[in-house]
């Protein structure tokens, strides 16, 4: 019995192959970038197991890597021995922490908000403005909120000076950087997510909030009782997926508001690694980049695809 | 008087686990109010703090005058009855704020536990059960929002046509186009244009061509090595080699300092092929066989039927895949060491705001007192073509992307 269905595959697969066997190229391009630009990437890992490569003694970078030396795990034990490392890890965990905690539950608010609203005007206007910033690139970001927050001429100091508070330097301290890295996130990205939750209000059952409204719901009661447990399984896999995203605290961001005063707290693994390879070292770190990035790539893995087992397991909805 | 009614039907476990809840909500509430007098009240300073406690006290006396108003409402005895008998909790409440809160401006220890004001705001929420007010709530907070999120464009915008040396919020003073007509002849800056325009299109070109190719033999149910394939991207998808290995490869292929560093490397976006394979598995396979009948071959069918009737997700995979090349800083930070000339926009802007305006005084005396008005200029000129574009997507947004957010 067994065998005769292996039989069955095999020639359907024989079949599959004469039928459709030169869709095959379609799949080219595609892959011949993955491959260049993300499978070779990969095989430079084992530098995260050797010597740093000398890239300038070799002819080529392929052969500076191979001569090096096998040196096992001693890069690791060299980052997670390095306080810089250990900062930057942290600093990673308590931004994406952050982020998530403060910026995730917003937009949720929001599309309540949002989809309770009468009257054009204001509702437009809202929607126009809040899907605005997430089109804008960080740099330009970067730009419009160092010159708000500047000491001297910003918004926001002014704003503070006329509270009768002190004007102060937001970006280039340590005590503040975090929460302007959040509370940029929260500018270019809330808008944006408000459209899932707005969509998953949009599917629910109206016929239940007319039914409650007749029986005296209030509007609090309507939302509590009904449009948030309506919501609720798509919260919970946004929520499981933007969790498994938390080794990304956001490079572009960090790198444009960043500066050497804000190290302490604002120093990410992504910046930490490409400081490394571009700027202070008089020679590239290759290895000890590559096995910051290695270490963050593997928890990064685990979190994704842990997240989205559970999201699929419970709620039957995942990336893939 | 209906919820007094009510409240006398209860059984008594519900009424303790009323007087429970209650409680935890005043210990909640005055937790709350510590850690506020803990961490933002000691950072303000005396007068921010005097105001903040200006603005307390209204509304605390809006409350107040609420309570009362409530109270001498009621005509009717019996109504005063229920209302001494069922909202003890408010009668309540109203004593303890009534010497607390005033006594909180003499004894500051007390201030933390004038956060109980809070307790009032669910009854109130209760209360004004009715459409209108909460209309009213949403639109405050929403005008709010629209603050919050319009306010940074209008000061780039006021700064950027006011003269030098003077504070300017939301309105522009003084028009002066000297930063504007600086930034507009800054050759450098419109050969960033052109760049960004290049790295747009092209990159677009590619990547949604090849994703577009690529996600039809995925869609296949019948297509050997399917699984596979899907792994293969998948992995892209999920798993990277990091900074170090991605710098070297791309300087190993040659790439690095030219426009084609900040095309080719990002040009897999397998989220976008995900979605084009789930949107073709979504057509009906009969199409295909039809055309197979008519003597059609495969390219035939994917050039021919698949992509006309898939063209709305391809615009719309189009669309996202050009708006990240547009703003895509990533590549031009990693792949650009020294040759500044390919910069796309952002980047331009990025490594301009960096300058240390000193060291253009130099060359440029005359652009120092303009220097904060020449930034903003820039990043006005950067936007104008989002926000040209902005009709369309926003057009765009309401009619697909949510009806793609359900699905997926």
């Amino acid at each position: 019995m067994k065998k005769m269905k292996e039989k069955k595959v095999k020639v359907s697969f024989g079949e599959q192959l004469k039928r459709n066997g030169n869709l095959f190229i379609f799949y080219i391009p595609a892959v011949l970038f993955a491959i260049l630009f993300y499978y070779t990437p990969m095989l430079g890992l084992v530098m995260a197991f050797k010597e740093n490569p000398n890239l300038f003694g070799s002819s080529s970078a392929l052969a500076g890597i191979l001569e090096a030396n096998w040196v096992g795990l001693k890069n690791f034990k060299t980052i997670f021995s390095n306080p810089q490392v250990l900062n930057a890890l942290r600093n990673t965990l308590i931004i994406s922490t952050m982020k998530i905690l403060i910026v995730f539950p917003i937009p949720i608010v929001l599309a309540i908000l949002i989809s309770e609203m009468k009257g054009k005007i204001v509702k437009k206007s809202l929607q126009l403005t809040m899907y605005l910033p997430y089109f804008l690139s960080w740099a330009t970001i970067g730009g419009i909120f160092i010159a708000i927050l500047n000491k001297e001429t910003g918004l926001v100091n002014n704003i503070l000076e006329w509270l009768g508070h002190g004007r102060f330097n937001f970006v280039t301290s340590n005590a503040s950087f975090r929460s302007v890295i959040v509370s940029t996130t929260a500018w270019k990205d809330i808008g944006w997510s408000t459209i899932t939750y707005l969509a998953a209000i949009t599917a629910l059952d109206r016929n239940q909030i007319e039914a409650a409204k007749i029986d005296g719901a209030s509007k609090w009661q309507q939302i509590k009782y009904i449009t948030l447990p309506g919501i609720m399984p798509v919260v919970a896999v946004m929520f499981i997926l933007r969790i498994g995203f938390l080794m990304d605290a956001g490079f572009e961001q960090v790198f444009v508001f960043y500066s050497p005063f804000v190290q302490e707290t604002g120093d990410i693994l992504g910046t930490y690694t490409y400081r490394l390879i571009r700027q202070s070292a008089l020679i590239p770190q290759y290895a000890l980049s590559t096995a910051v990035g290695f270490f963050n790539s593997i928890v990064a893995l685990m979190l994704v695809v842990g997240g989205n087992f559970i999201s699929k397991k419970f709620f039957n909805k995942g990336i893939w | 008087m209906e919820k007094s009614r009510r409240k006398e039907l209860l059984t008594k476990a519900e009424k303790q686990q009323r007087i429970l809840d209650r409680v935890l909500l005043t210990g909640g509430i005055i937790s709350l109010g510590i850690l506020l007098e803990q961490i933002i009240y000691a950072k303000l300073s005396a007068s921010v703090n005097f105001k903040l406690d200006m603005v307390y006290a209204v509304f605390w006396l809006v409350f107040a005058l609420e309570n009362i108003n409530r109270f001498t409402k009621l005509k009717t005895k019996s109504d005063k009855i229920y209302y001494v008998k069922f909202e003890k909790a408010e009668i309540l409440y109203f004593i303890v704020s009534l010497i607390i809160v005033p006594l909180s401006f003499v004894i500051p220890s007390l201030k933390a536990v004038r956060w109980i004001i809070l307790l009032k705001l669910p009854n109130l929420f209760r209360r004004f059960n009715d459409e209108k007010v909460f209309q009213v709530i949403t639109k405050i907070i929403g005008v709010l929002l629209i603050a919050f999120f319009f306010v940074p464009f209008l000061n780039v915008i006021a700064v950027s046509l006011s003269s030098p040396g003077q504070i300017i919020n939301i309105f522009p003073k003084k028009i002066n186009f000297f930063a504007l007509k600086y930034v507009l002849t800054d050759m450098g800056f419109i050969k960033s244009f052109g760049n960004s325009i290049f790295i747009t299109v092209v990159g677009t070109l590619i990547s949604v061509t090849s994703m577009a190719m690529a996600a039809y033999p995925l869609s296949k149910p019948d297509m050997p090595l399917r699984k596979t394939m899907m792994l293969f991207f998948m992995i892209v998808m999920l798993f990277s080699g990091g900074i170090a290995p991605n710098i070297l490869v791309v300087n190993a292929l040659g790439l690095t300092d030219t426009i084609w560093g900040l095309i080719l490397p990002t040009v897999v976006m397998v989220y976008y092929l995900l979605l084009l394979k789930g949107f073709y598995e979504s057509i009906p396979a009969e199409l295909e066989e039809s055309a197979k009948l008519d003597g059609a071959n495969n390219f035939q069918i994917l050039f021919k039927i698949i992509f006309p009737i898939a063209s709305p997700m391809i615009a719309t995979v189009t669309f996202f895949t050009a708006i990240s090349f547009w703003n895509n800083i990533n590549s031009s930070i990693l792949y650009v060491t020294s040759n500044q000339s390919i910069y796309p926009v952002p980047m331009y802007i990025k490594n301009f705001l960096s300058r240390n305006p000193m060291d253009v005084a130099q060359s440029m005396p005359e652009l120092l007192p303009f220097w904060d008005n020449i930034k903003m200029s820039y990043i006005l000129i950067s936007i104008i073509p989002i926000l040209c574009a902005y009709p369309f997507i926003f057009k765009y947004i309401k009619n697909d992307v949510s009806a793609g957010a359900v699905k997926g």
